[in-house]
């Protein structure tokens, strides 16, 4: 018995090796390949052992490598996942809150909002696209802010609710009496309780503009390009400086990786946002 | 009141809009710089006859229902691996959402250097044991391997945690009855985790499967809808005909609606079941 209990836990051991493995290898291919000096990018069998030249990420970040403006539109990237935190943040919080304050008409309320998060971006690029136009916002990092912020809503009321559930009614039904309206109870008493939950919110949609690509792809040009958009660039070019890709690559992900950091479990409760409570 | 104000405002502008718009369009011929004209339902009966939307259709159905399955057939292994007590599985546990944040552009860029068929270290890991070498995309007989596995790689620790954390809220007391009874670690797999996973596994099932029918990113950056076009999923047949390459707004447009109706039905079923009882003050 002992020694088969063992065995079953050196196989599980020896699993959970290969998921870390094969989680970890590929990003960590994508740092050597950052590191490696162009002559030896092409060897095979490739190459884990080289003197490591940061001259990848010089050319991106100080030279515009392709002709192309890397910092401006790492800030793009940033102005856009802010101000389009903000919108979901200011529009959504009340609405989870008043979902779950009445909850007699949740049922629609959730349908109606949960049902953007099913919907593939790719459908409303076309009209976007002219109405945008019409608004003189194309190419703006406010309109493309506008609609990450549209992404952004069901995720944040859906983790919004999931805090404001989790905090008894006397406390709100209390708020009320004191004569304040639902808007004053909720700024006043409601939102310094669920702060763990606004930063949760605030970083997942932070996170999703940040790796949108279809409609940063269709709404922006120069001006508001954003790191998904312009890492596509790279790759469309006859030769492709793999090094350069591969710098371009970890300058976009070290954020994400910063938000997940913070994130955790909300991660999966986010995402799960329509099925799972 | 009108806490809800701002949202239902916001979502009439930004979504019932452009998509009351998008069915405008879809009744016309627009497509750039030609003048538009009202056809009624002309895209439409070109859509529905052209065999190349089919086969859209199908592979972005086949490859989200593929995707989806063994994203929770793995995650369910995975989860059981994580649900064991030590510093191995704690440590697993916290990198393992690494690829889940990570920009999906910059994924499928990844992956593209790992499956080069010149350099990359996959076909070199697999000519240790004795396969390959593979073309991966540029293959049709490995095309779609390439892009599940990719999907897998980013999208597997989604299911995962959900099941653990599934495994995690499970009721001990059955599990103490059936050890007094005797029953072994297969037996109380199969007659009590799996039935009180299931309703779980279903949501993560259906979750993966409707964000999985909006897959653009790694076809975009890796196959461009090829070869020829055998990966060419809605999302990109939309952005190709609509805009990309022929700039047919009108006949996008259509593409699109008839892609909301789709992906909006199953959305509305899937919601439908799992939103039963309302959230509300503990």
């Amino acid at each position: 018995m002992p020694s088969r209990r063992l065995a079953a836990s050196a196989a599980a051991n020896a699993g959970l090796v290969g998921v870390l493995v094969w989680t970890l290898f590929p990003i960590f291919w994508l740092l050597l390949m950052s590191l490696k000096p162009a002559s030896e990018a092409f060897a095979f069998p490739p190459k884990f052992i080289f003197a490591p030249t940061f001259d990848a990420y010089y050319q991106v970040l100080f030279r515009q490598a392709e002709g192309v403006k890397w910092v401006a539109y790492w800030f793009n990237s940033m102005k856009v996942a802010t101000l389009s935190t903000s919108i979901a943040l200011l529009i959504g919080v009340p609405a989870a809150y008043g979902l779950v304050r009445f909850p007699a008409r949740q049922r629609l309320g959730l349908f109606a909002i949960l049902s953007v998060r099913f919907m593939p971006p790719i459908v409303v690029v076309i009209p976007l696209l002219f109405i945008m136009r019409a608004l003189k916002l194309s190419d703006t990092v406010l309109g493309l802010s506008l609609i990450h912020a549209v992404f952004a809503l069901p995720f944040v009321v859906w983790i919004m609710i999931a805090f404001f559930a989790a905090i008894p009614r006397d406390l709100g039904e209390a708020a009320l009496v004191d004569g304040a309206g639902e808007w004053a109870a909720l700024g006043r008493v409601m939102l310094p309780i669920v702060r763990p939950g606004l930063v949760a919110a605030a970083l997942f949609s932070a996170l999703l503009s940040w790796n949108e690509f279809p409609v940063a792809l269709v709404l922006t040009g120069e001006a508001a390009k954003t790191i998904p958009v312009a890492a596509t660039t790279l790759i469309a070019q006859r030769t492709i400086h793999w090094d350069r890709v591969a710098a371009t690559g970890m300058i976009a992900i070290v954020p994400t990786v910063i938000f997940a950091a913070f994130l955790q479990r909300h991660l999966v409760r986010g995402l799960s946002a329509g099925a799972v409570k | 009141m009108g806490l809800a104000l701002p949202i239902n405002v916001y979502l009439a502008a930004w979504t019932l809009a452009p998509l009351l718009y998008l069915l405008y369009l879809s009744l016309t011929n627009w497509k750039v710089p030609n003048p538009r004209r009202f056809i009624w339902f002309g895209n439409y009966i070109e859509a529905l006859g052209d065999p190349l939307f089919r086969h859209s259709v199908r592979v972005t159905f086949s490859y989200a229902f593929g995707v989806a399955a063994l994203e929770v057939a793995i995650g369910l292994f995975v989860a059981l691996l994580l649900h064991r007590r030590g510093w191995l599985s704690t440590v697993t546990r916290s990198l393992f959402v690494v690829p889940m944040v990570l920009t999906p552009v910059v994924t499928a860029m990844m992956w593209r250097a790992l499956l080069n068929p010149s350099f990359g270290p996959m076909n070199w890991v697999l000519g240790l044991v004795g396969f390959g070498p593979y073309e991966w995309h540029a293959s049709p007989d490995t095309v779609w391997a390439s892009l599940v596995m990719i999907d897998v790689w980013q999208w597997l620790p989604f299911p995962t945690l959900l099941i653990l954390s599934g495994l995690m809220s499970l009721p001990d007391e059955p599990y103490e009855a059936s050890q007094v009874d005797g029953a072994s670690w297969s037996q109380q797999l199969r007659h009590l985790t799996l039935p009180m996973l299931r309703p779980i596994m279903v949501a993560a099932f259906f979750l993966r499967f409707l964000d999985a029918l909006k897959v653009f990113d790694t076809v975009f950056v890796l196959t461009r809808g090829g070869p020829g076009t055998m990966t060419e999923v809605l999302s990109f047949h939309i952005y190709r005909f609509g805009l990309g390459e022929f700039f047919r707004l009108g006949y996008g447009s259509a593409l699109s609606v008839l892609v909301v109706l789709m992906t909006g039905v199953l959305a509305f079923t899937v919601l439908r079941s799992l939103l039963k009882e309302p959230i509300t003050h503990a």
